[in-house]
């Protein structure tokens, strides 16, 4: 009597089960079904999260479900990274996070991860050309007098940077070495305060985005000696690589990332919102505001600048923490 | 740039500014009193609905989200002992132990009130004294940031009461705990033990909750005298007398809290704590605060409010947040086409001014909707204990899961919830590790970034670029040792 | 009559305690903290990660210490606290719970868990009611996950087939 009481509920359950997982597999088919996350692996108010702020309160229309922010900061970054590594792999779980991070921590940390084979990009979203600023007043008025300046009183120039290898430190690094010449790098906790150090005579030169600096630069609190590119993004101030730092210098790409294994509908529907995103005149208009560029390109085509930089970065920690 | 002002002023006054603020006001407070809901990530979700709005509406309702949002947080403070944030810590002591005495509505009134107050003061002074503020702003930096932090620890060990030695141990226990992770400058390990959940270090608001409310709940607990509510009697509201009484604290918080505002990176903590001791050391009961003192509670509120005037002032003059919430109205301004910068009076002056005429109504609006919102919140302690208890940790579990996403947190808060009880039975006081544990970080790093300016001439370069910066170094100790004489002579007995 | 001498109060073992990971602490600083990094051959940071950590720590040390030697010559009154060995038992109890409570929020999702969590503390604390226990375990995890979800957009540990269960019934 027992035994079959047993076997019945064992029966029942059996099958409830089936009903409800046969119920999500199908559910799975028509992604995306519940709202998507998008772990930030920074802290909250940084430019990341504006940015990502704005293409979550419009990607929804193009997928017809919420896609939520969650700031996971911590351990520069592989906190929020780590756990999409690990998340499953169902497109509901993705990481919006820039190349600084992505590419080169791996080279100057012991990761969890392999960034290159647990993540696959679904889109880069924007990039934004770094620019070297020193104040207004300040005796160097081009980038060669502050080269010669550099040169003469190696570690006297103060350079506030944004954290040790960050979107700051690593193009000052490059410019250190490219040009050799020596400065001295003073930690301030992101752009901002880095400018901050600047405007208040505590620092002698820093660099900053175009969306950050472009309010100074126009009333005369900030001058311009150099802008990371191909083209000169002001008249008349020299890119890199016209003052002797070729290469892919001081670019940050804000990219989306899935986890590896995602399978491939589910990347190309997520592409396909992102390209369309890109179009829509609302995310235009506040980009704009925001002061951040467009530039949305789809995953394979960042996969192979993703393996450039891996390489490029590799051998530039090499060079920078040899000796 | 008056008349700019003037403009402003009649902007402001619109239906619809008013009416939103009111929203946001409501909301921050409901949302401020869930720790761990930070009204950081509430901000931060309603930004891109103040695109869509005008300016002069959508930046004051954020503006209203973030003012209720901190007296929001001094409610489960008060209530159950649970701050929310590290400037609600202060508040919880004297709080937390007037609730007990049947006299949560006075400590709630008392809170609102000199928040107000100092919020109002600050704000007003900021709007008359705003190219001054920016001007001093930029006269700290890490040397001078460095220095008031060792002085406001200095200052907190020894105002902490009976026995500033044990204050000084549990000092310096916090100041280990913030060290756990990886450090500020460098971001290597320290004391991980290699374990990847501690890289980042231990995480605030499971520890504030673990190590100031499980204890008190977990006291209600063990009594078991069949206890059936916190406290049975509402209390009476806050009358007159009692606030006039404690007028000259929050005065005094006032201008703490303005002055604190003005440093870069010191911040709400630094002030409320600041307020709460200045306070301690000023009355003629010093042992009192802790046990249920309403002047506690007006000193700490009155001061952690009065920050937030001066924190616009970088934000609206260079365009530099100086933390992460005047990091979400920078995009906020920015989306509205409003530029923070050098240009920002001139261009839009009128808008600026409409916005920040429209933060002091929100201060005067608040008062309005937190007295007659005071009354539902303060009820609760009139909940039987077995059914609020089980909410109460529901709550903090969900709060301290949300401020991460790490359920790593949930054990964190347990284990420090067993360490605050075990602190509590050895009679030694958390506050002062709490202090040293948010404060240590930011000196460290202060005092890291100082060292790499001075690039090797330390001395030198005190005492001709950052004189200022040595004075206080200089002050501190002999400021704590004067602190403490006073202390003595003043409380009956001494250990 | 109080004795001179090492009693055996909380406070006393506290101070142990503080001496003893201070001390381990310092001893053991080069394992616990890792080097610091170079970049040009000279050190990333200004200061060496070790450094505010052994102030801190030898600090620690000494005052511990002090307090101890304080305490050997005046020793406090042995206060056994209002609770006793049932209110001691009782706070077992309770911390086991909300251990439970931390183990389980994520496998079992905050549902759940919650509501288990929140009869069993209820039952503890002493209410008999059993319409109460229902309507507080059931009822009251439900409004704040919605609340937390839908409302504040953070996400609170649930299972898959209940979250898109929610997010059926929200979207039709």
């Amino acid at each position: 009597m027992l035994r079959s009481t047993i076997k019945k509920t064992a029966g029942l359950l059996t099958g409830a089960g089936l009903a409800l997982g046969l119920s999500v597999g199908a559910a799975m088919a028509e992604y995306p079904e519940k709202p998507i996350t998008m772990v930030i692996p920074l802290g909250a108010g940084g430019s990341h999260d504006l940015n990502a702020r704005v293409i979550t309160s419009i990607i929804p229309t193009y997928l017809n479900q919420a896609m939520i922010v969650r700031l996971t900061p911590g351990a520069g970054g592989q906190k929020g990274t780590q756990e999409v590594a690990n998340a499953a792999a169902d497109g509901y779980t993705l990481l919006f996070t820039h190349n600084y991070i992505d590419m080169l921590q791996q080279h100057v940390e012991n990761l969890p991860y392999k960034p290159g084979e647990d993540f696959v990009p679904v889109a880069r979203v924007n990039y934004a050309p770094i620019a070297v600023i020193v104040r207004g007043d300040s005796p160097y008025k081009t980038m060669d007098d502050l080269v010669a300046a550099s040169k003469a009183n190696p570690g006297g120039i103060q350079m506030a940077h944004s954290g040790n290898w960050g979107a700051l430190f690593v193009p000052a690094a490059q410019m250190m070495k490219a040009l050799d010449m020596q400065w001295n790098l003073v930690p301030y906790q992101g752009g901002g305060p880095a400018m901050q150090a600047l405007l208040s005579g505590d620092a002698d030169v820093t660099m900053g985005f175009p969306s950050t600096i472009s309010a100074q630069v126009e009333s005369g609190d900030l001058r311009v000696l150099a802008t990371a590119g191909a083209t000169r993004i002001y008249d008349d101030v020299p890119t890199f690589a016209e003052v002797g730092v070729p290469g892919d210098v001081g670019f940050m790409h804000r990219v989306v990332l899935a986890p590896a294994g995602t399978p491939q509908e589910v990347l190309d529907t997520l592409t396909a919102a992102f390209t369309a995103l890109g179009e829509d005149k609302t995310f235009t208009r506040m980009m704009g505001r925001l002061g951040e560029s467009i530039d949305i390109i789809d995953g394979p085509a960042y996969e192979a600048m993703r393996v450039e930089q891996d390489a490029a970065y590799k051998s530039l920690v090499e060079s920078l923490t040899s000796q | 740039m008056f008349d700019y002002f003037l403009e402003g002023f009649g902007m402001a006054l619109r239906l619809d500014t008013f009416g939103m603020m009111a929203l946001g006001l409501f909301g921050g407070m409901l949302v401020g009193a869930l720790p761990g809901f930070t009204t950081l990530m509430a901000m931060a979700i309603l930004l891109p609905i103040s695109f869509f709005l005008d300016p002069i509406v959508g930046i004051p309702f954020l503006l209203g989200i973030y003012k209720g949002g901190i007296f929001g947080g001094s409610i489960p403070a008060i209530l159950v002992s649970m701050p929310g944030t590290g400037a609600a810590v202060a508040t919880s002591r004297d709080g937390y132990a007037l609730t007990k005495k049947g006299k949560s509505r006075k400590a709630l009134d008392m809170a609102l009130f000199s928040s107000v107050f100092g919020d109002t003061m600050s704000d007003i002074f900021t709007i008359l004294m705003i190219f001054p503020i920016a001007l001093l702003v930029m006269q700290f930096g890490p040397p001078e940031l460095f220095a008031v932090l060792l002085l406001s620890l200095v200052i907190i060990a020894a105002t902490s009461g009976s026995n500033p030695l044990k204050a000084l141990i549990m000092m310096l226990l916090g100041l280990w705990l913030s060290f756990v992770g990886t450090d500020p400058l460098g971001g290597v390990e320290r004391f991980t033990f290699g374990i990847f959940d501690l890289k980042s270090g231990i995480p605030l608001l499971p520890m504030l909750i673990g190590v100031f409310a499980i204890p008190e709940v977990a006291s209600v607990v063990m009594k078991n005298e069949r206890t059936k509510q916190l406290a049975s009697v509402l209390g009476e509201r806050l009358s007159f007398k009692e606030f006039k009484a404690s007028f000259r604290t929050i005065c005094r918080s006032t201008v703490i809290g303005t002055g604190i505002g003005i440093i870069p990176g010191l911040g709400q903590v630094v002030a409320a704590m600041m307020g709460y001791s200045a306070a301690k050391n000023a009355s003629s009961h010093p042992e009192t605060f802790g046990e249920g003192e309403l002047e506690g509670v007006a000193a700490a509120e009155a001061a952690n409010n009065a920050v937030n005037g001066p924190t616009m002032v970088p934000l609206l003059t260079l365009g530099i947040p100086g933390d992460n919430v005047t990091a979400i109205l920078l995009g906020a301004f920015v989306a509205q086409g409003l530029r923070p910068g050098p240009q920002l009076f001139e261009e839009q002056g009128a808008t600026v001014f409409a916005i920040l005429v429209a933060m002091v109504f929100a201060n005067l609006m608040f008062l309005v909707i937190g007295y007659l919102s005071i009354p539902i919140f303060s009820r609760l302690v009139t909940i039987k204990v077995s059914i609020l208890i089980p909410l109460v940790i529901m709550f903090a579990f969900a709060g301290a899961f949300v401020f991460r996403s790490d359920s790593v947190d949930l054990l964190m808060l347990v284990g420090f919830g067993i360490f605050g009880i075990v602190a509590k039975a050895a009679k030694f006081d958390v506050m002062p590790m709490v202090m040293g544990f948010i404060l240590g970080p930011p000196m460290e790093y202060a005092f890291g970034q100082t060292v790499a300016m001075t690039n090797g001439e330390a001395v030198n370069f005190f005492l001709t670029e950052r004189l200022g910066a040595m004075l206080v170094l200089i002050a501190a100790p002999v400021i704590g040792y004067l602190l403490w004489r006073r202390m003595q002579t003043v409380t009956v007995g001494g250990h | 009559m109080k004795k001179s001498g090492l009693q055996k109060t909380p406070e006393a073992f506290f101070t142990l305690f503080c001496v003893g990971l201070a001390g381990l602490s310092l001893a053991f600083i080069g394992s616990l903290v890792a080097a610091p990094k170079l970049l040009f051959g000279r050190s990333l940071t200004a200061i060496p990660p070790s450094m505010f950590p052994m102030i801190v720590l030898g600090l620690l040390l000494v005052l511990s210490l002090a307090l101890l030697v304080l305490h050997f010559r005046n020793p406090p009154e042995i206060d056994d606290g209002p609770n006793g060995l049932e209110g001691w038992r009782r706070g077992a109890v309770f911390f086991g719970i909300m251990t439970l409570y931390a183990l389980t929020m994520v496998p079992l999702g905050f549902l759940i868990s919650s509501a288990i969590t929140t009869a069993l503390l209820s039952w503890m604390i002493g209410n008999r009611v059993i319409w109460q226990i229902a309507i507080l375990s059931l009822v009251a995890p439900i409004l704040l996950y919605l609340a937390a979800t839908r409302l504040l957009a953070v996400s609170l540990p649930e299972l898959n087939a209940i979250e898109l269960f929610v997010a059926r019934f929200f979207n039709g």
